[in-house]
């Protein structure tokens, strides 16, 4: 029992020492423990840094553009190549040669519709597909959007301070052609939409 | 009642907070406690609310929703949970039919009569969206999609 009282009266002379302002007169100990300008600040700043931080997570929007990118790239692999054989619209004979169409229309032959009614919606997509053979040597290409969009994927790739510029994302994958013919097809797909998707 | 230890009386229930040192360093503990929960609450309200404000979710849905259509495929119906964009439009008085409309390829997804969010798919196909009901033609929070070839 000594020894507690002894603490007690430790304690007492600290916490004097501590809280100057109080709201409460000197009525023992509690008040002045407790509810002292100290607390209150620290609560003001808890609570402002958890307003800012709110507002910084709901203020920027969802960036929905790599998931609408890939969706796309997925529809144009499958119209491009259905059960691992090119679409036969791809080629066209000429002279008894096989060679691939040049006015092959990726927009109707895919079902896709690039145009907005936003406003200043200026080409919000690019897409291309490029054909190549096995020694990896070029042999076709189509494309269609912006193609103003296209430079955005070379300029630094993921980093945060490029988030305005355009989402890119770059698939590939394998198709035979009627005869049999291994084909390296690569997909770029270019989302622009920076309004709607950064802060 | 009366509470002891080794003969000394700790407290009373009839007198909590009277006389002794104890009962009122009990009264600013429980000040403390109340003020910190009070605190603690509105912040969590403050959370949630901002979590499930309209905005952000007319945004989410108009979002899924075109990508839900750039995903699909002609002749394909798609159900979409919309529960909690009922909530909202029941306290905003909109009818939940006016939710989401689609023109063109563009979504609108409407919870508040000031607000809206729009969002277009580059699937080329003719969508139409209307809620789902029950047999007392009451909605039941469910959006139905159906998506056919262009011109069908």
């Amino acid at each position: 029992m000594i020894k507690n009282k002894k603490v007690k009266h430790i304690l007492r002379k600290g916490i004097k020492e501590i809280s100057h302002y109080v709201f409460f007169p000197k009525n023992r100990i509690g008040a002045e423990k407790i509810i002292s300008v100290y607390w209150f600040v620290i609560l003001i700043i808890i609570a402002g840094a958890v307003v800012a931080m709110v507002s910084l997570f709901y203020g920027s929007p969802y960036d929905v553009r790599v998931t609408e990118a890939n969706i796309m790239i997925n529809q144009v692999s499958n119209c491009l190549s259905q059960s691992g054989e090119l679409n036969k619209n791809l080629f066209i004979s000429e002279n008894s040669e096989k060679k691939f169409n040049e006015n092959f229309n990726l927009l109707e032959e895919c079902n896709l519709i690039f145009e907005t009614k936003f406003e200043n919606a200026v080409g919000e997509y690019f897409l291309e597909a490029e054909f190549y053979d096995l020694n990896n040597e070029r042999l076709f290409s189509i494309s269609e959007g912006n193609s103003n969009l296209k430079t955005d994927c070379k300029i630094a790739e993921g980093e945060k301070k490029y988030k305005r510029l355009s989402k890119c994302v770059d698939r590939e994958f394998y198709s035979l052609d009627s005869e049999n013919q291994a084909y390296k097809i690569n997909i770029l797909s270019v989302v622009r939409k920076t309004e709607k998707n950064v802060k | 009642m009366k509470i002891k230890k080794r003969g000394k009386t700790l407290f009373t229930s009839s007198s909590f907070f009277t006389k002794s040192e104890r009962g009122e360093i009990l009264v600013e503990n429980v000040l403390f406690i109340v003020l910190n929960i009070i605190f603690i609450s509105i912040l969590i309200l403050f959370l949630f609310k901002q979590g499930s404000g309209a905005a952000l979710l007319e945004q989410t849905y108009s979002k899924q929703i075109a990508l839900m259509i750039d995903s699909a495929k002609p002749v394909m119906e798609i159900k979409l949970n919309m529960e909690k964009a009922q909530k909202i439009t029941e306290k905003n008085k909109i009818d939940f039919n006016q939710v989401v409309s689609i023109t063109g390829n563009v979504v609108n997804v409407k919870l508040s009569q000031k607000t809206g969010y729009e969002y277009s798919f580059f699937n080329d196909v003719e969508v139409k969206a209307f809620p789902e009901t029950n047999s007392q033609n009451e909605y039941t929070g469910v959006y139905i999609f159906t998506i056919n070839k262009n011109g069908q």
